[in-house]
């Protein structure tokens, strides 16, 4: 049959043929009237790889027949060509596109492993929803040469605590197959299968990066007091790949003797690749003594150690060290001055951000952004300084000011979205200025949407009004 | 590198982000796939320190590497998975009817294009399915092969493969035309000699006049990530190097319908070919 009909509950699914014509549909369409206790109903395209113009007229009418019952009417599984006749017609907007994996079964799903727009996700429907019937596809297929999906089902298997399935993983970590091997390291690491735990230290230094983090990263889950000394011989290996993994593992273990042998590295390290990475490590160690490390670092002729550095001061939130960030807003590196304001962002007082604000006409593009964003975060009012740059020839940082003012003093905020919505050239401060707006809503601001999709020349700008029209 | 998880995107990011990708790729990223650049662009932006994407776009636009940084994101973004020998049915209609037609009236040098050659798998499969067929040496062939990514580019002209670029080859093809090392397979050099490799956007018009005239084109499975307006320039751009005859196949699921009148569509039985 071309369109079948499935009633689960208050969910009603119709199932579209790919040999659907535009008269059975208009017909199904009205068929849905008969069911008048559905909550939701779903349209499957999951056969149709085209659709022809007739039909969508039938589709029209399948939602305004679902309202007609009280039902919600979502469109599910439209594959890329589908989609694209929807975006040519403009029906992207009008239906609601969802995805329903619960109307493949299992052969079909476990296909769609193959597809990579699909397959995480297609994992985590099987995990979330694990029964007899999945678990046996899972287990035929990992009895099977097929590398694709043999690894997403030892990751399914994982994902769903399938530990019946454990041997078969642990015989995975011998496949020829890196992604597969990967795969069980990975899952081996949460399942706690210490008995693996020395076959995963062989793929510390394998070729493959995934592989390799992988193998970090459940060396961690697996580890006991030995492991961080173990590891730390590994630090002073000749092959950086192998240093760059021990310090993942080692960040992970986040211990008092990782942090030590991490510091300790970091004194002798040589290759400025590694230094930086040593620097991020360092600064995810809630431990004393991580601030002066990086504020050392800041001092480095590396930028990439001083970047580093930088970006940890902002992960860390090093109050104490306020003054040493800030002299470093107008580094020679613009990136590590775009940290170092970001840092101060999160923890300077007014009269610190008094400072950033005077720097401001002193500094590149990319950090004038940093420090209209991070005065925006200052429980202080400098709307005043706000208004004089809201007019600036950069888009990037009209769109900041909105952000900060939106933060800072609403009503200004609201004023300056709606000039910016109607005037500005860049449909990106536009765009700004409408999150502002919906979030702010000022009087007549439906009005002001509506016009808005009339005569804004953007299609990201008018997709966005369209949806908040759609919620209201 | 610490991989301290997905980085997700907001929605402004993500508008700003695909409209970036969309002007040096032509590629359009649906709602739908936001999910795909945070998974394939997390780790980037971990090595760069920054901890949202609006960091990574202001790097893209401020940045004085920028251009190289552009380079890179195209290469995240537009990684497709393929194999050797993907839907074979195509490249057997080009070795049994359209390599023949051409020689039997007389044509001597045939070129052919894999317009988004991804890691080399496409391009040397028809290189092998035309040496399997003796027809290299009944005419001048030459194969080239593009992709707007450079690192896929470097995969395909060192010729090395893993066991998954190999699902439903035949045990015969793969042991006759690869070197197993270790945990890697080696094409044999005489079929990575056949084709020539370069880095080209579809999206610039200016690829036409690289590539040159042609007689096969092959565009698979990519087609589905550009928008209409895209599409339709894509697939001018192919009417245009063909020559008289001329033949385009495309991926099982993309179609020329609503994009091009300009092309007759024919059905084989095992899928379309697109001629000139």
């Amino acid at each position: 049959m071309s369109v079948e009909f499935a009633k689960t509950g208050d969910i009603l699914k119709v199932i579209v043929g790919q040999d659907a014509s535009g008269k059975e549909l208009e017909e199904a369409s009205r068929n849905i009237l008969t069911f008048k206790d559905t909550a939701r109903i779903s349209l499957d395209l999951k056969n149709c790889f085209y659709i022809q113009s007739k039909a969508l007229a039938a589709l029209i009418a399948f939602k305004k027949n679902s309202y007609k019952i009280g039902a919600d009417f979502v469109i599910s599984n439209v594959c890329e060509n589908v989609f694209q006749v929807f975006e040519m017609a403009n029906l992207n907007m009008y239906f609601t596109i969802v995805e329903d994996f619960t109307t493949y079964n299992p052969d079909e799903l476990v296909e769609k492993f193959f597809e990579a727009d699909y397959a995480d996700r297609v994992s985590d429907f099987i995990s979330e929803n694990m029964n007899e019937v999945y678990r046996k596809k899972l287990y035929e297929v990992m009895e099977s040469d097929e590398p694709t999906l043999k690894y997403y089902a030892i990751l399914t298997l994982g994902k769903s605590h399938d530990y019946a399935s454990e041997d078969m993983i642990k015989e995975a970590l011998n496949s020829d197959v890196p992604q597969v091997a990967k795969a069980a390291v990975l899952v081996l690491g949460w399942f706690g299968d210490t008995d693996s735990k020395e076959k995963i230290y062989s793929f510390l230094d394998c070729e493959m990066e995934d592989l390799r983090d992988a193998a970090a990263a459940s060396i961690a889950l697996l580890s006991d007091d030995s492991d961080a000394e173990r590891l730390g011989k590994l630090l002073s290996s000749e092959n950086i790949s192998v240093r760059k993994v021990t310090i993942q593992a080692l960040t992970l273990i986040n211990d008092q003797k990782a942090f030590d042998l991490l510091v300790q590295s970091l004194n002798s390290e040589k290759n400025e690749e590694v230094s930086s990475a040593l620097i991020r490590a360092i600064s995810s160690f809630n431990k004393p003594g991580v601030s002066d490390i990086l504020i050392k670092a800041l001092g480095s002729s590396s930028i990439k150690t001083r970047e580093a550095a930088a970006s940890g001061l902002a992960k860390i939130k090093a109050k104490d060290k306020i003054n040493e960030i800030l002299a470093r807003v107008t580094d020679s590196d613009s990136w590590v001055g775009y940290f170092a304001v970001k840092a101060c962002g999160d923890i300077c007082s007014v009269a610190e951000a008094q400072m950033l604000k005077n720097s401001y006409p002193e500094v590149d593009e990319n950090v004038k952004l940093a420090i209209v964003e991070a005065l925006g975060k200052i429980n202080a009012d400098f709307s005043e300084f706000y208004i004089s740059i809201l007019n600036d020839e950069n888009e990037d940082i009209r769109k900041e000011v909105l952000s900060a003012l939106a933060n800072d003093n609403k009503e200004l905020a609201s004023g300056a979205a709606v000039k910016l919505f109607i005037e500005d050239k860049s449909w990106l401060v536009r765009y700004k200025a409408l999150e502002i707006i919906n979030a702010i809503k000022p009087k007549d601001y439906v009005e002001l949407l509506k016009e808005g999709l009339e005569t804004d020349d953007s299609k990201y700008v008018k997709e966005k009004i369209q949806s908040i029209l759609d919620a209201l | 590198m610490i991989n301290t998880g997905t980085i997700k995107i907001k929605d402004d990011e993500f508008v700003e982000l695909k409209d970036i990708i969309y002007k040096n790729a032509a590629i359009a990223f649906a709602d739908s796939k936001k999910y795909l650049i945070e998974n394939r662009l997390s780790k980037r932006l971990q090595e760069l320190n920054f901890s949202s994407f609006k960091d990574y776009i202001y790097y893209l636009k401020y940045d004085s590497k920028k251009r190289e940084e552009m380079e890179i994101l195209l290469n995240h973004v537009t990684i497709n998975e393929t194999y050797f020998l993907r839907e074979r049915a195509q490249m057997d209609h080009m070795i049994k009817n359209v390599i023949p037609e051409l020689i039997a009236k007389g044509k001597r040098n045939i070129r052919i294009w894999s317009a988004a050659c991804s890691s080399g798998e496409e391009p040397y499969s028809i290189a092998i399915l035309l040496n399997e067929a003796g027809l290299f040496g009944k005419a001048n062939i030459e194969i080239i092969a593009t992709d707007i990514n450079t690192e896929v580019l470097q995969i395909a002209q060192k010729g090395i493969y893993r066991t998954i670029s190999f699902r439903g080859v035949p045990p015969a093809i793969q042991q006759k035309y690869f070197t197993k090392d270790g945990f890697t397979f080696k094409l044999d050099p005489n079929i990575m000699n056949k084709i020539k490799f370069f880095q080209g956007n579809l999206s610039n018009p200016m690829l036409g006049s690289k590539v040159g005239k042609l007689d096969v084109i092959f565009c698979r499975n990519v087609l589905i990530y550009f928008d209409v307006p895209s599409k339709t320039k894509v697939i001018d751009l192919f009417h245009k190097s063909l020559n008289v005859p001329g033949a385009l196949y495309l991926g099982h699921s993309e179609t020329l319908n609503k994009i091009s009148v300009s092309f007759k569509m024919e059905n084989f039985g095992g899928g379309i070919i697109y001629r000139k």
